[in-house]
């Protein structure tokens, strides 16, 4: 199905199950996002812990594979966005990998990551001038179901990510995520993360760019592949 | 709902604004106790992710300045008595450029 035909079934979804006023304010979101967009990104990294000391005990984790694909469609068809459920499908297909969160049995989240080795793809970071090197990660989607955020389990979530990334031999982890993501900036900060770098950009019709004090548009394929966005925790929609 | 947290002596006025809001907001009904003015709200879950993005929302709208976002560190809302300190820097710093900021957020 193509991007609109996934967007016009998740307008309908917030139509449906949140409402009309709900529905509009998605569908406004999305077309002004198309058109203009306006943003404090803000790159962040830790140097993973080698032996991690708090407890991740609620929280389990497993490797996305196919077999977990109609389980996030069913995740994702409970948070009207069927786009996910596609950008995991295609994701997946092209070597990018997810580590699922469940606490019980109940799938609570998700992280993306890659590595150097499929940097080369398309890496987010790179418009930042940051490359990965080996050892190195890149997390770059985070979901939490709004039913899961608060009480320490996003951060219990990062956690049990941190220490499994650990065990695969990783050394640091890189992330984005917007400056105005208030909850995501502090479970980001809380969790040990530093800032590497910022910028303030604007985007037109995702296609140019223009970074303050860099002082360029320029047209930018990349803007549509990953829209940068470990992050979503903190999004109220 | 401050029944579910026992209150503070000697809080100051914009402490006691603060643990208010908190008690009511933040903890309520959750029976989490006593919070004193240097109590790690951070450490007990107060101020989680959802938490501070309320604590946000509250200083914004109750004291009229903007959260910056280099001011979203753990130095400025860890205690009752440091989140009351940063509010009156804020404070001090001046309406003027701090309604600025809001406007400037609200566009975005």
């Amino acid at each position: 199905m193509s991007a609109l035909g996934l967007t016009a079934r998740d307008v309908s979804r917030h139509w449906r199950e949140q409402g009309p006023r709900a529905a509009l304010r998605y569908a406004r979101s999305i077309v002004r996002a198309q058109l203009y967009m306006e943003s404090d990104e803000i790159v962040i990294f830790k140097d993973l812990p080698r032996a991690q000391t708090a407890a991740t005990g609620t929280i389990r984790l497993e490797e996305a594979q196919a077999h977990h694909l109609p389980m996030l469609a069913e995740f994702n068809r409970r948070q009207c966005n069927a786009t996910r459920t596609h950008r995991f499908t295609t994701g997946m297909a092209g070597g990018k990998r997810a580590l699922l969160g469940f606490r019980d049995d109940a799938l609570i989240g998700y992280i993306w990551w890659h590595d150097d080795s499929y940097a080369a793809n398309d890496c987010y970071l790179s418009r930042f001038g940051v490359t990965l090197t080996e050892g190195e990660v890149y997390g770059d989607d985070l979901f939490i179901a709004p039913e899961f955020r608060g009480r320490g389990t996003p951060a219990a979530f990062v956690v049990a990510v941190e220490a499994e990334l650990v065990r695969l031999g990783y050394r640091r982890m890189y992330g984005f995520v917007d400056a105005t993501n208030t909850p995501a900036r502090w479970l980001w900060t809380t969790s040990g993360y530093q800032v590497v770098k910022r910028r303030h950009t604007y985007r037109v019709l995702r296609r140019f760019e223009f970074v303050e004090g860099e002082g360029v548009l320029r047209p930018t394929r990349a803007l549509l592949g990953p829209r940068g966005a470990i992050g979503f925790i903190g999004r109220r929609d | 709902m401050s029944g579910s947290i026992s209150n503070s002596t000697e809080l100051t006025p914009v402490q006691q604004e603060l643990y208010e809001f908190i008690a009511g907001e933040l903890v309520s009904g959750e029976g989490v106790g006593a919070i004193t003015a240097d109590e790690d709200l951070i450490k007990r879950g107060i101020v989680d992710s959802l938490g501070v993005q309320m604590l946000v929302d509250f200083c914004e709208s109750r004291y009229g300045f903007r959260v910056a976002d280099a001011d979203l560190v753990p130095e400025n809302f860890q205690t009752l008595r440091q989140l009351a300190d940063y509010v009156g820097r804020k404070q001090a710093e001046g309406g003027a450029s701090g309604r600025r900021g809001l406007r400037s957020r609200g566009r975005r």
